[in-house]
């Protein structure tokens, strides 16, 4: 995909603003509604990198996916198989304030059915990495966040 | 000259021609335009960058907005950035509005992927002092200004850097003794240093709606009662103070709020579904 970054940081810029809604405009919603998370990596400036804390090694990570499997094993579902309808709804276990958030979000953001689901799926995937029976109102919020970008 | 939609022309001399333009220095020979010639009366110019930050946007949106509705003839130069910005506000607002081009008045420029140049024939106006199916060549934009400061009674500009063509705008403005009038910008952003330069020369500030609402009386170009300026949204907290005065990245505001990216993600989520900010095509989020 183009990348025109954004602000200050112009020598880095590879394409113009107007190039890139051409883009993202030929993208059509039913791509879009098959990508679970849309995430941007930035180029990092080199003072942060070296004022930067001791971040998360690869094995930690890998510890940590293997413990969200393992979370969801224990309820009773299958990491590997991809949740969707009655099963999906059930695995949420969403309350009533957390379908008032997800009705406003598939409202605001003109979300599919495909759409609501992938968001669902990412939420409980978010879920499971706290270790969480139900999907609660911060991991809704957190999956809104990864959605794929609109033209 | 009957047939609005099939365009126009108007020589100098004739009794269509506007008053305000001969007044200004170097009024063009011939205008040519589509849609109402009758809007060619004194107006307020919106302009400001192409290359506009959402900040700029915004703010021409909400100007250019707020005077169209009560009758002004929002005057700006169809670019991208601030002028379409001031334009599809002006006629999301149901007011009239003027393009003025450096390209002919049928030309699509730039590509009208919108179709904003369509809707501004329609229920607008765009002129141009050059004829049918002249293409845009850069030399024609520094010209075109001038034209903008003429058919405008005050020029407010949005966000310039310095030089720039909306600064030549102001200054042409100056020089037709229209009044000057700019939106304070970042210090931080030389994009803004010609719209902060304006103001430290003298240009009225305008930094909400009531002050538009009292510069306008005073021109007697709207007689809307001043001081209604409209909330603007609330900072709850931290993040929403950030992101309102600077649109940032989660992973930025993370580092400068000193958390974590995830609990930013989670809280800006939920301050886009209050409205608080919108996320913007480049990652950010910022103003809606």
């Amino acid at each position: 995909m183009p990348v025109r970054v954004p602000g200050r940081r112009r020598q880095a810029r590879t394409c113009s603003d107007t190039d890139r809604t051409r883009y993202v405009s030929r993208l059509g919603g039913p791509l879009l509604d098959r990508i679970d998370v849309c995430l941007r990596v930035d180029r990092v400036d080199p003072a942060r990198i070296l004022a930067a804390r001791a971040s998360e090694t690869t094995e930690m990570v890998a510890q940590r996916v293997a413990r969200c499997r393992a979370f969801a094993i224990d309820q009773g579902r299958d990491p590997s198989r991809r949740l969707g309808g009655a099963d999906l709804l059930r695995a949420c276990s969403l309350g009533r304030s957390e379908r008032a958030i997800l009705t406003g979000m598939a409202r605001s953001y003109h979300l599919s059915g495909r759409g609501v689901t992938r968001l669902m799926r990412v939420a409980r995937t978010v879920a499971d990495l706290s270790g969480c029976a139900r999907v609660e109102k911060e991991h809704l919020l957190e999956a809104a966040g990864y959605r794929a970008w609109q033209s | 000259m009957i047939d609005s939609r099939a365009g126009w022309r108007i020589d100098r001399g004739d009794a269509a021609y506007p008053e305000c333009l001969e007044s200004s220095p170097h009024p063009p020979e011939i205008l040519w335009g589509m849609g109402d010639p009758a809007l060619l009366r004194p107006g307020l110019a919106v302009i400001g960058a192409r290359r506009a930050t959402p900040y700029g946007l915004s703010c021409a949106r909400m100007f250019a907005g707020w005077a169209a509705a009560r009758g002004v003839v929002v005057v700006s130069g169809g670019a991208v950035g601030c002028d379409r910005a001031a334009h599809e506000a002006a006629l999301e607002a149901g007011g009239p509005t003027v393009a003025v081009l450096g390209c002919g008045p049928d030309v699509d420029y730039p590509r009208d992927a919108d179709g904003l140049m369509r809707r501004i024939r329609e229920s607008g106006a765009v002129v141009a002092e050059l004829p049918w199916g002249v293409g845009p060549r850069a030399y024609h934009f520094p010209k075109r200004n001038r034209l903008i400061a003429g058919l405008a009674r005050a020029v407010l500009v949005v966000e310039a850097a310095l030089p720039s063509g909306t600064f030549s705008t102001a200054v042409h403005a100056l020089a037709a003794d229209r009044e000057v009038w700019a939106v304070p910008g970042s210090v931080l952003y030389s994009g803004c240093r010609g719209s902060n330069t304006l103001l430290s020369q003298g240009a009225l500030p305008i930094c909400d709606v009531s002050d538009l609402a009292t510069a306008l009386d005073r021109l007697g170009l709207c007689a809307d009662a001043p001081g209604t300026a409209p909330a603007l949204p609330r900072a709850t907290d931290r993040l929403a103070a950030a992101l309102l005065a600077d649109p940032m990245r989660p992973d930025d505001a993370a580092f400068a709020l000193r958390t974590d990216v995830v609990t930013v993600l989670r809280q800006v989520s939920e301050l886009e579904q209050e409205g608080v900010v919108r996320r913007y095509p480049d990652g950010r989020y910022g103003p809606p």
